[in-house]
């Protein structure tokens, strides 16, 4: 920088000045400026000199120095006048293109403004809670050794632990989910699945208003209750209200509770889904500070403000090592309230859980699709401008310039996209219930209309009517005036690389979602028949309660007699459900413990599941009842390196202190989720009266199942007048693994279906239009004996090559996306030949028909038609 | 458009140019205000009034000659119109009117 330059103003605010100052006044007000400017050079630094200078150029911006750029502002608006009433005349002389254009966009538009309202309610989970910022959940890690079991949840020392050894852990809140809960009073008994055993701090970490009662004290008394207003209503009428239900009792598990407040219903956006809260301070477990079994409270804590979680992290790791034997430790993840639902991937228990992944997914759908129906207008404005190239011609010889012309187009794209977006407004509203359906959400047409949605709507206006409309204005203002008025102007072709490379990336697009669909539906039909290993389809589990359970050989014995009823057990958990390593277990002579998966059973287990015994027999209860017996699987006995007959009447220690013997080996069966591999499992025997059964699986004669239900309900019935009944078959409960990749599913398939469906308007169009366009062609080749089969070919094979190359872009790419996808199944399909031919052949297909549609009729054209007007 | 009224600030700066006298341009008047005010003006609020002044016709203006402080650009010399004149005068009788009707306005 030479010293000249140095004691000059900076260029580029001289620069900005001169780009927006009208000439008429830009020498005075710029050397009012420089003269300030030489002013300050000797009162301040250089640096701030100029610096004040680019100030002062900011603060000029003002109506006196703006270039008046349209000269008087009637005949601007006279102008817009024009462009628009040309716009419409347009929209309306070419009513395919305005159709498909609008329609595509309306589709575009209220495909993204769902995925909006979705992500956006996603994101908001937790976030309502006044003291979001300073909550966390403290899951804990168990570690044997060099196996690692996380958990969702604590066990019942963590909170109150935590609490007295950091003085920034203010409070901590430990809430469990008993499962189901008999709720009896006056008018009603039935079970429900939300109601939890919490500490009293509950209101103080989150915010759930209470409508009655005191929130600092509702929960310190054994034996209180704070219920939702939608149970009081199911458990007192409809006039609840009138009742003051605060000092009230409610009958929960044998129990009487106090009711001691009512809280509004938790929102959708909380990864907490209660009906009722009852005092923490009724279970055993509360007395003292907690102990270290079982972990099955979730617990959370909170901290004073600016308290920086990965500090607090390291400090708990530090407390927590050595605080067990040799060879076992617990590790604890501070885990902010807000990442609970989408980022932790934890299991609570007490409500819903999502993945940031599908959120990613989504958002990529919505955009993607968008852009597709933007891909449109682009495609059709820009082909059919050797229509518009008179009006551009004579627009400019009458003196107009490009910037004008440019926004005449951009207007017309503006007032298309405000068709679209208010016929996709409409949509929105009136398909609000099918994405309610869709998406197991319940958004309220009240709840969209709010400042947030009406600037997501703004904000796509303004950008599909640039995103669309700027290529096209850009091209039609560009034309040169001599060219189009000699005549000599043609068929633009500068354009048509572009073109075509738009509609293979719009049919890249569709492609691609139409193979991850259908690798999607492949794999969600081959986890659904596979073979389990275990008669899904015939047996019913009854979930009871530990009260019905006194009584439950009597029930046995009676559901035993009914007609139809095959065999029953009691057990623990259902197969779909053992997730989890819960004992150790070692065999003889061997120091090295192993985790294993449990599940006690009951007499004939093994054939109400019709297991295959492949050595050994079933429970029984003929043998020493002071010994454990035990069933494994071929996986355990692969693992102690056993051969299957070998394996019987070897000894096997579990929980560190039970030793049993084998008496049976079956064959591997899908005791949890086809996402993971067949593990390693051991079953041992506990007659019905065992504490941890929960539920009787019954095997019912497939030929009179309803009859059979029936039945089984009467029993039950006449047995427990007070106790509802409910039944779910195997195959349903283990289908319900899966209920995220259905739901992936259906949305995937919506989704292709509507990037193809817009993708093809788009070709309908463009083919309709090249139909028209060579007409003149067809008709002289037709006079000269071409049949209407060369004709439609002749047609058809530009647009297939397009398609043909889109083929090659998104099979590798779908191929890639979907195996990853694929990995996350221990058990899956391959991304075959076969779904990749299918979808291209579909994809070929889809795009004949639309343009063979067009083309075949351009073939059947009568020459002379097209011929005669020269 | 009501030509006639005349802005607080606006009244500030044609009466700066009256003092001024012949030599009137943004900068100086902008000195002349930052001086007897003692507070900090923006040049681009002395341009608004200055500009306005003028659309309103209680200033005329004329191009100045060359210069040599600033690169030679010239100056735009503004000059108060009878109009002008007689605004200020009619706003100062007002304001004396009124003024000598408060009771006594030091214990205010």
């Amino acid at each position: 920088m030479d010293k000249k330059e140095k004691l000059s103003p900076p260029k580029w605010a001289d620069t900005l000045l001169s780009w927006y100052c009208r000439n008429d006044r830009f020498e005075e007000i710029q050397g009012d400026l420089h003269e300030l400017f030489q002013e300050r050079i000797n009162e301040y630094s250089m640096r701030k000199a100029r610096l004040l200078y680019f100030w002062d150029v900011i603060r000029c911006f003002k109506s006196y120095a703006i270039k008046k750029r349209i000269h008087s502002s009637s005949s601007h608006i006279a102008m817009f006048k024009n462009y628009f009433l040309i716009a419409l005349r347009n929209l309306l002389r070419y009513k395919t293109y305005s159709v498909i254009n609008i329609f595509g966009l309306t589709l575009g538009i209220v495909c993204f403004t769902y995925i909006f309202l979705f992500v956006k309610h996603e994101l908001s989970f937790d976030k309502f809670h006044e003291n979001t910022e300073n909550v966390y959940t403290v899951p804990l890690t168990w570690h044997f050794g060099a196996t690692v079991l996380p958990t969702a949840r604590a066990t019942s020392r963590v909170g109150p632990l935590l609490k007295e050894s950091f003085p920034e852990v203010t409070s901590f809140l430990r809430i469990k989910n008993p499962g189901k809960t008999i709720v009896k009073s006056s008018l009603l008994i039935s079970q429900e699945h939300q109601i939890f055993y919490s500490d009293s701090s509950f209101f103080d970490l989150f915010t759930f208003p209470l409508l009655e009662g005191d929130p600092q004290t509702a929960l310190i008394e054994p034996n209180s209750v704070v219920i939702t207003s939608s149970l009081a209503q199911k458990y007192f009428g409809n006039d609840w209200q009138a009742l003051s239900l605060v000092g009230k009792t409610l009958n929960i598990e044998g129990i009487e509770y106090e009711i001691t407040g009512l809280v509004q219903e938790p929102p959708s956006n909380s990864h907490l889904q209660f009906t009722g809260l009852m005092s923490f301070s009724t279970l055993p477990e509360s007395k003292g500070g907690g102990d270290f079994s079982g972990s099955s409270y979730m617990t959370y804590i909170s901290t004073l403000g600016g308290v920086n979680s990965l500090t607090l992290d390291q400090k708990v790791d530090t407390l927590m090592a050595n605080m067990f034997e040799e060879g076992t430790s617990v590790t604890l993840d501070i885990t902010p309230l807000k990442d609970i639902y989408l980022e932790s991937g934890m299991e609570t228990g007490l409500g819903p859980i999502s993945d940031v992944k599908y959120i990613y997914i989504f958002s990529l759908i919505g955009l993607v699709i968008i852009l597709i129906a933007c891909i449109n207008y682009m495609n059709l404005s820009t082909s059919r401008s050797v229509e518009r190239a008179k009006e551009v011609g004579v627009r400019k010889v009458m003196g107009a310039l490009r910037r004008q012309l440019t926004t005449q187009f951009l207007s017309e794209s503006v007032l298309i996209t405000l068709m679209a977006l208010i016929l996709g407004i409409a949509c929105i509203f009136l398909l609000l219930p099918l994405f309610n359906q869709l998406t197991g959400k319940t958004f309220a047409a009240v709840s969209l209309l709010n400042s947030d949605l009406v600037l997501a709507l703004g904000l796509i206006w303004v950008s599909v009517s640039l995103l669309a409309g700027i290529y096209p204005a850009l091209i039609l203002s560009g034309f040169k005036v001599n060219n189009i008025l000699k005549g000599s102007f043609k068929f633009s072709t500068s354009g048509s690389w572009l073109r075509r490379s738009l509609v293979i990336v719009q049919f890249t697009i569709s492609a691609t979602l139409i193979v991850a669909t259908a690798v999607i539906h492949q794999q969600l039909n081959f986890i659904q028949n596979e073979n389990l290993g275990f008669d899904q389809d015939q047996v019913i589990a009854i979930p009871f309660s530990d009260d019905v359970k006194k009584g439950l050989t009597t029930l046995k014995n009676e559901l035993g007699n009914v007609d139809g009823v095959l065999d029953l057990a009691a057990t623990m958990q259902l197969p779909g459900r053992v997730q989890f390593e819960s004992t150790m277990a070692h065999k003889e002579g061997e120091e090295n413990r192993h985790l294993m998966r449990l599940i006690p059973g009951d007499v004939n287990y093994i054939n109400t599941l019709s297991l295959k015994l492949m050595a050994g027999e079933d429970f029984n209860d003929l043998r020493d009842k002071e010994k454990y017996q035990f069933i494994i699987n071929e996986q355990t006995a692969k693992f102690f390196e056993w051969d299957l007959e070998e394996a019987l009447g070897q000894p096997l220690k579990i929980w560190n202190s039970e030793w049993g013997t084998i008496i049976g080996v079956v064959k591997d069966f899908h005791f949890a989720s086809l996402h993971e591999e067949i593990k390693p499992l051991i079953m041992f025997y506990q007659p019905e009266e065992y504490f941890m059964h929960r539920n009787l699986m019954v095997k019912l004669k497939t030929s009179e199942l309803a009859k059979t239900i029936e039945a089984v309900e009467g029993t039950w019935k006449r047995l427990y007048p007070e106790k509802p009944f409910s039944y779910t078959f195997l195959d349903d409960y283990f289908g319900k693994l899966y209920s995220k990749e259905e739901k992936l599913s259906e949305m995937f398939t919506l989704f292709s279906v509507i990037a193809i469906f817009i993708g093809s308007l788009g070709l309908f169009g463009l083919a309709s239009y090249t139909a028209f366009q060579r007409s003149k062609e067809i008709g002289v080749r037709k006079a000269l004996g071409a049949t209407v089969s060369s004709i439609t070919f002749l047609l058809s094979v530009d647009f297939t090559k397009q398609v043909i190359i889109s083929l090659l872009f998104s099979l590798p790419l779908a191929y890639f996306l979907m195996d990853n996808w694929l990995q996350s199944f221990a058990y899956h399909v391959e991304v075959g030949w076969g779904v990749m031919f299918f979808s291209a052949l579909l994809v070929l297909f889809i795009s004949w028909v639309t343009v063979g549609y067009k083309s075949v009729r351009a073939a059947l054209t009568n020459p002379v038609e097209t011929l005669r007007n020269e | 458009m009501k030509a006639t009224e005349l802005g607080d600030f606006e009244e500030l700066v044609l009466m700066a140019i009256c003092v001024i006298g012949s030599q009137a341009y943004a900068v100086n008047v902008k000195a002349e205000l930052e001086n007897r005010l003692q507070k900090r003006i923006n040049i681009s609020a002395i341009h608004t009034a200055l500009y306005r002044l003028e659309d309103k016709g209680f200033l005329k203006s004329e191009i100045g000659g060359a210069t040599k402080e600033r690169g030679g650009r010239r100056k735009r010399f503004f000059m108060p119109t009878a109009a002008g004149k007689s605004a200020i005068a009619k706003l100062k009788a007002v304001r004396e009117g009124m003024y000598k009707l408060i009771p006594d306005i030091s214990n205010g």
